[in-house]
């Protein structure tokens, strides 16, 4: 068991989806991520091991080397697609309650921005870390971020914005969310934001890498 | 020549420029993104090709400029007013402008096609290749806007003219909110850009910026020293 579940890390730490996938090319022809998650839920490996002893491993030593400047955003991003390819096995036993998420994250690109590389980033690295995330898109208005907080009854929320101007807008939104609900941690990012810009508008927290923010929750977060 | 007698109107100029003329390099995307040769894994490298292949088909190369007759421009105390709007420019870009004889603005725009494109890949768990269609799409309006830049200069050295570096609003302290009041002195949807209420430009690989003209006016090397903005897209050009 623990050898497939080793492979499977290997695999999505390295960025292998299936076995036709040429890269890396160290591993050609060699099973990928979705083979070994079939391979370890048909030799009767749990879903909730083969999630956190397979998947989560391997997206946390990508994180890791992101943080520590040892690779690019291309190579976390080429990770996450091996994890995505084969988190769609594992769908099912979510469904079910087999397994269940460690919480859930709302996260949006504030009103008045249209970027959603950052966030879409964030997201694939918060659903390996074992999180689900509601995907409000862009421009999103404080109405939708209060709306969907409370309807899905969620505790964290990640805002992003890549402009100056829309930074105001989440200044904005992050007063109204504090003051339009209770408890809810509001977490926040961007390339134009600095921690001193999310202590001005009272945000709970600020990280600069995706990773950060999957510390934080997997630290701080207990829902 | 007197150079505000040469300069007595304003003049527009715009361009459709073929994406031959502006095509980009794909060592320096791959540098771009943090690697050398060396250590670039071969499917970024791969999928950088790729890219920079269909590129030609999914961009819509258009940029122009607009310098203002002088008598419509007053610079002062960290500001210029064209035709009565006023812009706060922030004193790094003022100290750079205060100089100029006239002011003008240049737009350069890849179209929209390269984001539908890029949202493509992202919707189909291919985050890679949009997220390098995106790259490689700013890099090229960059490039894009360093021609338009040059036309500029070109045309400012026949009338014995020089020009300033050029500055973008939401940058070197400039806010992005003065978007609005300068897109409102170019025509109508001028190179096909259009901007929201939030100052968004749409496309949004679209570069809007001021340049200074004048006989006094200098190009100087970037002084990101000076500025506090470590996202700026020039100190990630001039690194």
């Amino acid at each position: 068991m623990e050898n497939i579940l080793q492979q499977l890390s290997l695999c999505i730490e390295r960025g292998k989806v299936n076995k036709v996938s040429n890269y890396p090319a160290d591993m050609k022809d060699l099973p990928g991520a979705i083979e070994l998650t079939r391979q370890a839920l048909d030799q009767g490996i749990s879903a909730k091991d083969v999630l956190n002893s397979g998947f989560l491993p391997g997206m946390k030593i990508v994180g890791e080397k992101f943080k520590n400047g040892k690779i690019f955003l291309p190579e976390v991003l080429i990770s996450a697609k091996a994890m995505s390819s084969a988190m769609e096995l594992l769908k099912p036993y979510f469904h079910s309650g087999e397994i269940s998420y460690k919480g859930k994250v709302i996260m949006g690109t504030v009103s008045g921005d249209l970027h959603d590389i950052g966030k879409n980033i964030v997201k694939m690295v918060l659903e390996g870390g074992g999180w689900q995330v509601i995907d409000l898109g862009t421009n999103v208005s404080a109405e939708k971020f209060i709306n969907s907080i409370n309807s899905e009854s969620v505790k964290v929320v990640g805002l992003s914005a890549l402009l100056t101007t829309t930074m105001q807008n989440m200044k904005e939104i992050v007063h109204r969310i504090k003051t339009e609900t209770n408890d809810v941690i509001v977490i926040v990012g961007g390339a134009p934001l600095t921690k001193e810009f999310a202590d001005s508008i009272n945000a709970d927290a600020y990280f600069s890498d995706p990773q950060g923010m999957l510390d934080f929750l997997n630290q701080k977060i207990i829902l | 020549m007197d150079s505000i007698i040469s300069l007595k109107q304003s003049i527009l100029k715009d361009f459709q420029i073929d994406y031959n003329d502006c095509s980009i390099n794909e060592n320096k995307i791959i540098e771009l993104l943090g690697y050398n040769d060396d250590t670039v894994p071969e499917t970024v490298e791969e999928s950088v090709k790729y890219i920079l292949n269909e590129l030609p088909g999914k961009v819509k190369l258009h940029s122009g400029y607009k310098i203002f007759n002088p008598r419509k421009v007053i610079l002062d105390n960290n500001k210029f007013i064209i035709d009565n709007r006023l812009f706060n420019c922030g004193k790094i870009i003022y100290s750079s402008l205060k100089k100029s004889e006239s002011i003008s603005f240049l737009v350069a725009s890849i179209g929209k096609e390269i984001e539908n494109w890029s949202r493509h890949f992202m919707d189909n768990n291919e985050m890679l290749k949009g997220y390098l269609i995106d790259k490689i799409a700013s890099e090229l309006v960059e490039q894009l806007a360093d021609k338009t830049e040059k036309f500029l200069e070109d045309d400012l050295e026949e009338i014995e003219l020089k020009a300033t570096n050029r500055y973008s609003p939401g940058y070197c302290g400039w806010s992005v909110s003065d978007q609005q009041n300068l897109f409102s002195l170019l025509p109508s949807m001028f190179c096909g850009v259009s901007v929201n209420s939030d100052s968004l430009m749409t496309p949004i690989k679209s570069v809007s910026a001021v340049i200074g003209v004048g006989k006094q006016v200098e190009k100087k090397d970037y002084q990101c020293s000076i500025c506090d903005i470590d996202f700026c897209y020039k100190r990630e050009r001039n690194a």
